[in-house]
This record gives C-alpha cells, sequence and structure tokens, in this order.
C-alpha cells in the first residue's frame, strides 16, 4: 500500500488519453478517408468541419430546431446518453475535453469548494437555457412565417458558436488556416472577417477557454458548456457511476481520491455513489485511491 | 432506491424513449448525414463570402 502512495500507477491516465487521442481522429476521421456517419454522440462537436465524422448532440439540436424541425434526435441522444453513461463522454470521448486535458496537465490545479463548483454548473445550465430560448425563438418564427434569422446574421442556424471554443477552434479558425487567411502584415487585420469584433470575441474565447485549463481544469466545460450542463442534470441519476466501497476507504485520513479529482468533487461527502453533476468519470479518484476502493460500474440501484 | 432518483430516471426512459421512435419514424439520421455530407458555413463567422 505505502509503495502504492509513493509511486501513483498512472494507468488509468494513459489509457483514458489513449482513448482520447483515438477519438478525437476517429472524430475528425475525414483526414484519413472515414467517411460520414449518422453516428450521434453527446460531446461538442463542430459540423462546420469538412474532416468531421460524427455529429454532436448540441449542434444537431441547435441546426435543427433552427430550421424549425423538432430536435428528437438529438433529445433522445442527450437524455438516453445522460441516463445511460452520465458524463463519461465528457472524460473519455469530447475533443476539446481532450485539447483541456493535456493543457491541465502541464499545469497548477487550483481548488474550488463545492459551493462554486455548483455555482459555475448553474452558469452552463443558464447557458444551455438561453441559447435554447434563442433557438426556440428564432425556429418558431420560421415556422410561422415571421423569421428573425437576418438579426443573428450567420450565427442564426448555431447561435451558441459565437462562445463556443469548439467551433470556432476546429471549424473557423481551421478554414482560416485552410484557406491561408491568416494576417500577413498588419494591414490585413482589419481585413480578414466580415466581423472583424466577432472573429477576435472568438479568438479570445478560445484562448480562454484553453489557457484557464492551467489554472482549474475543465474551466470552460464545467462552466459555459451548454451541454455539458444539460447532461450533468441526467448525470448524477446515471446507471454509468462511481461507486466508493465504504469498507474498503480509509476516510478522512487519506482524501488522495479528492486531491485527485479533475472536478473537485467531494467524493468523500457520498456515502457510497458518486452523484455530483460535474463528475466526468474521468476515474482519476480511482487511479489514487490506494485502497482499490472507487471504481465504475453499471447497475440500476 | 429514493423516489426522486426513479421518477428522474421514468421520465428521462419516457423522453428518451418517445424521441427515439419519432426521430426513427422521421428518419432524422439522414439529416445528420445531409449536415457531416455537405459544407455548412454556420460555424464560420463570417468567413470572406469571395472564398
Amino acid at each position: 500500500m505505502m509503495q502504492k502512495e509513493n509511486e501513483p500507477s498512472k494507468r488509468i491516465t494513459i489509457i483514458r488519453s489513449i482513448i482520447q487521442f483515438i477519438s478525437f481522429f476517429v472524430i475528425f476521421g475525414g483526414v484519413f478517408g472515414i467517411a460520414a456517419s449518422v453516428i450521434v454522440l453527446p460531446v461538442m462537436i463542430p459540423a462546420g468541419n469538412p474532416y468531421t465524422t460524427v455529429m454532436g448532440a448540441w449542434q444537431l439540436l441547435e441546426i435543427m430546431v433552427t430550421a424549425a424541425i423538432f430536435p428528437y434526435l438529438a433529445i433522445a441522444v442527450i437524455s438516453l446518453g445522460s441516463l445511460i453513461f452520465g458524463r463519461f463522454f465528457c472524460g473519455w470521448v469530447c475533443p476539446f475535453g481532450f485539447i483541456s486535458d493535456l493543457t491541465s496537465y502541464l499545469g497548477r490545479k487550483m481548488r474550488v469548494s463545492n459551493k462554486t463548483n455548483i455555482g459555475l454548473f448553474k452558469i452552463s445550465l443558464f447557458v444551455a437555457a438561453l441559447f435554447l430560448f434563442i433557438d426556440f425563438s428564432i425556429g418558431y418564427n420560421e415556422a410561422i412565417g415571421t423569421s428573425i434569422a437576418s438579426y443573428f446574421g450567420e450565427f442564426s442556424r448555431e447561435p451558441s458558436t459565437i462562445i463556443d471554443p469548439t467551433s470556432s477552434l476546429f471549424s473557423m479558425l481551421f478554414w482560416y488556416i485552410y484557406w491561408r487567411l491568416y494576417p500577413k502584415t498588419f494591414q490585413d487585420l482589419s481585413q480578414l472577417t466580415k466581423y472583424p469584433g466577432v472573429f477576435w470575441f472568438r479568438i479570445f474565447i478560445i484562448i480562454i477557454a484553453i489557457l484557464s485549463n492551467y489554472y482549474l481544469p475543465r474551466f470552460w466545460c464545467r462552466t459555459f458548456c451548454p451541454l455539458g450542463g444539460l447532461m450533468g442534470l441526467g448525470s448524477q441519476y446515471s446507471f454509468l457511476k462511481i461507486y466508493v466501497d465504504p469498507k474498503k476507504c480509509l476516510g478522512e485520513h487519506c482524501r488522495l481520491c479528492e486531491k485527485n479529482c479533475l472536478l473537485n468533487i467531494p467524493i468523500l461527502s457520498f456515502k457510497s455513489d458518486i452523484r455530483h453533476p460535474q463528475c466526468i468519470m474521468c476515474l482519476m479518484c480511482a487511479e489514487a485511491c490506494p485502497t482499490n476502493a472507487i471504481k465504475a460500474k453499471f447497475s440500476l440501484s | 432506491m429514493s423516489f426522486r432518483k426513479i421518477s428522474i430516471r421514468a421520465l428521462l426512459v419516457i423522453i428518451g424513449v418517445i424521441s427515439l421512435v419519432m426521430a426513427i419514424k422521421y428518419k432524422q439520421w439522414e439529416i445528420v448525414k445531409e449536415i457531416l455530407s455537405k459544407l455548412i458555413e454556420y460555424e464560420n463567422g463570417g468567413l470572406p463570402k469571395a472564398l
């Protein structure tokens, strides 16, 4: 046991990183000739990138709602996905989550209290509600023939892209690099886009969303991700869950699980099943546990 | 198992299954295929039209 404390195993971190790496290249598999599929996953995947092979549930929801089509498929993926897998896909598949984790491995982990953490989750719920309201307003007006889409310009089909670093990074910046539109002189800076203010705002969001992970892992995921907010609601009751064996747990004397948790979840405050809206099932707690008291399991109870 | 947990799980199952059945009925996977197989500009935020 002492040996394990001195030399903590990195097995789960390595496996998770490999799965995130493979997922990243499968999601953008068009580069390797993988054809576009009809798979929808509960993660943020930009649809504007030409190499994307799977669809993100939030992007599908927005595109369908603003086109006045009821998003049955997106709702099914979000509700059943959060019920069965919780936020597993956030921790193991999401491409922006992968980039966030790579940055956070380099950084110093700042800790936040559970009260703050829940507050950040509520902000993500507010972001989700705000954009759903905008989406349904656009969709409803499209349906009754009083279109308000022109007020939102090019953001009328996916309004949340304005604050979404995933689409800004993998769609907008991709095209600017693909078409070699990056500025070569200072004069070029003002001619980059029809909306320079929006462009620089999105660049600012990308920089903040990536660099903030240096201090607070998964900052954007836990604070602003609208899909994370929706998934967090159902994930507290998911069939896949993290279980702490109270017989094996060393309790207050140890706390290695809480210190190692990426999302600062107060693991020891739960009796056995960890049910927290911010838990992305990264299993960092299980990796740190010296007595192997923490496990992921499927259970209907 | 608490009443709250059972009721929320039942609600998610009902919403999910009904949505899935309706998605199959209206063949919504064809929309996914269409979105992923064409060039969409929604996310590019003012990319010059000349391109």
